[in-house]
């Protein structure tokens, strides 16, 4: 039975240590081409997190009767129902953000990480880790799409916009109505979208080597007080026996 | 064995399939009536954009048209005192990386008045959605529905003009939508 601590585990991993765009670099077609506005970040990272979890819940469950030799396209298939379901929900209801998210919806079928969390893990799991997985998961890839629509937005247009709404206008901020020369529409474009993934990726991996460094360093200056702790005792030791010698 | 095991599977995967089929059919019977009221509302509000004058009631005359070009959707007839004066053609072109361009050509006397895109998918984000640029789509207002007859299309190098930088294939798609609905308001003269 799944404690407290490690399904809290299981949640926490997907945001940072086990990220799926910044630690196993999964997804990073949808992520490149959506992130060019706020809104379809959220869009995306709602979709992907309503197939991600309930393709986990329903990999868990039949994990027991799936033959192991045909789970791959059992697998897919159930990925392929969810991934239908929101793309007609979405139209239904949120037709502007299906129109803009466009075929990137149904792309979520092959999206690597679904998948990869469905044969790595909800297929190993029970329902309820599995359940924290997929949030997880979730939660760590649209924080991650979200972060570089951000940046891509304001960079290319110095604005922000979530469902409809002007949230952010630094070019009013600074009395102008037209969009100020410093924002290029570069960041707009796919070659903007690499670059500001790249400059995310080299942020992460300098803080990730600090950190080991650190770490490193902490454990060698252990390791030497430890030794340092010994020799200490052995020089007692021998100064006692000396000592006990001479009287 | 061998016989069994694939017998088991394929029944494993049949009943997998009856239950996903039958849990799509109940998503799509409760969004289809959603998904085709916005479709509809969104024609609807182009051809009242277009002239909102005409009487669009009942215009859809699509099944009252024999042979209809496999590529165009829906035709629509605009009336002006019971009489047509517009036809409107809802054609389904391909863009860029096989995306689908729906574009809304409307023709009054064998003239083009008006050329709208009603949607565009897997269009390159900034450069195939372009076509949407209004100054793009005024090039065809006014030209003779003649000029973009599909005889006429095949004999001319229609390659050099009306296509725009940087999104060659997305204007070829809406080029192809005009050919394609002067070739059938013509044939239908």
């Amino acid at each position: 039975m799944a404690n407290k601590t490690s399904l809290k585990t299981e949640f926490t991993k997907g945001l940072f240590k086990e990220n799926p765009i910044l630690v196993t670099m999964l997804g990073l077609c949808p992520t490149l081409a959506i992130t060019v506005s706020l809104e379809n970040a959220l869009g995306m990272g709602i979709a992907f997190a309503f197939v991600l979890l309930m393709s986990n819940i329903v990999v868990s469950l039949i994990r027991k009767i799936v033959p192991s030799e045909i789970r791959i396209p059992v697998y897919i298939v159930i990925i392929a129902t969810f991934v239908s379901i929101v793309e007609m929900l979405m139209a239904a209801y949120l037709p502007s953000l299906s129109d803009s998210l466009g075929v990137f919806i149904p792309l979520i079928v092959v999206n690597c990480i679904v998948l990869g969390r469905a044969e790595a893990f909800a297929s190993k799991n029970g329902v309820l880790p599995s359940i924290m997985d997929a949030l997880g998961m979730a939660v760590g890839y649209t924080m991650i799409l979200a972060l570089i629509a951000s940046i891509r937005e304001i960079l290319g247009s110095g604005t922000l916009t979530i469902w409809g709404s002007l949230v952010l206008d630094i070019n009013k901020l600074f009395g102008s109505n037209e969009t100020l020369p410093i924002f290029s529409s570069f960041f707009i474009s796919p070659a903007g979208a690499y670059l500001v993934l790249g400059i995310i990726f080299g942020v992460v991996a300098t803080i990730r080597i600090s950190k080991e460094r650190k770490q490193k360093m902490l454990e060698k200056k252990a390791e030497e007080e430890k030794k340092a702790k010994l020799l200490q005792e052995k020089n007692n030791q021998q100064l006692n026996l000396n000592k006990g010698a001479g009287e | 064995m061998v016989k069994q095991k694939a017998i088991k599977y394929g029944i494993f995967l049949c009943v997998l399939g009856i239950i996903v089929g039958v849990l799509l059919s109940v998503v799509n019977a409760i969004t289809k009536p959603v998904i085709d009221n916005y479709e509809k509302e969104k024609v609807n509000n182009l051809l009242l954009d277009y002239n909102d004058t005409y009487d669009w009631n009942d215009s859809d005359i699509t099944d009252s048209i024999e042979n209809l070009h496999p590529q165009i959707l829906n035709v629509y007839a605009g009336k002006l005192n019971g009489e047509e004066v517009v036809r409107v053609y809802k054609v389904q072109t391909t863009g860029y990386s096989s995306g689908a361009i729906v574009s809304m050509i409307y023709i009054e006397n064998n003239k083009i008045m008006k050329v709208s895109i009603v949607s565009t998918t897997s269009q390159t984000k900034g450069v195939g959605s372009k076509v949407e640029d209004l100054s793009y789509l005024k090039i065809y207002e006014g030209k003779s529905c003649s000029e973009y007859n599909n005889d006429v299309a095949q004999n001319h190098n229609n390659k050099s003009v009306d296509v725009i930088s940087g999104a060659t294939v997305s204007s070829r798609g809406v080029i192809s939508a005009v050919i394609i609905a002067c070739t059938e308001h013509l044939s239908g003269e």
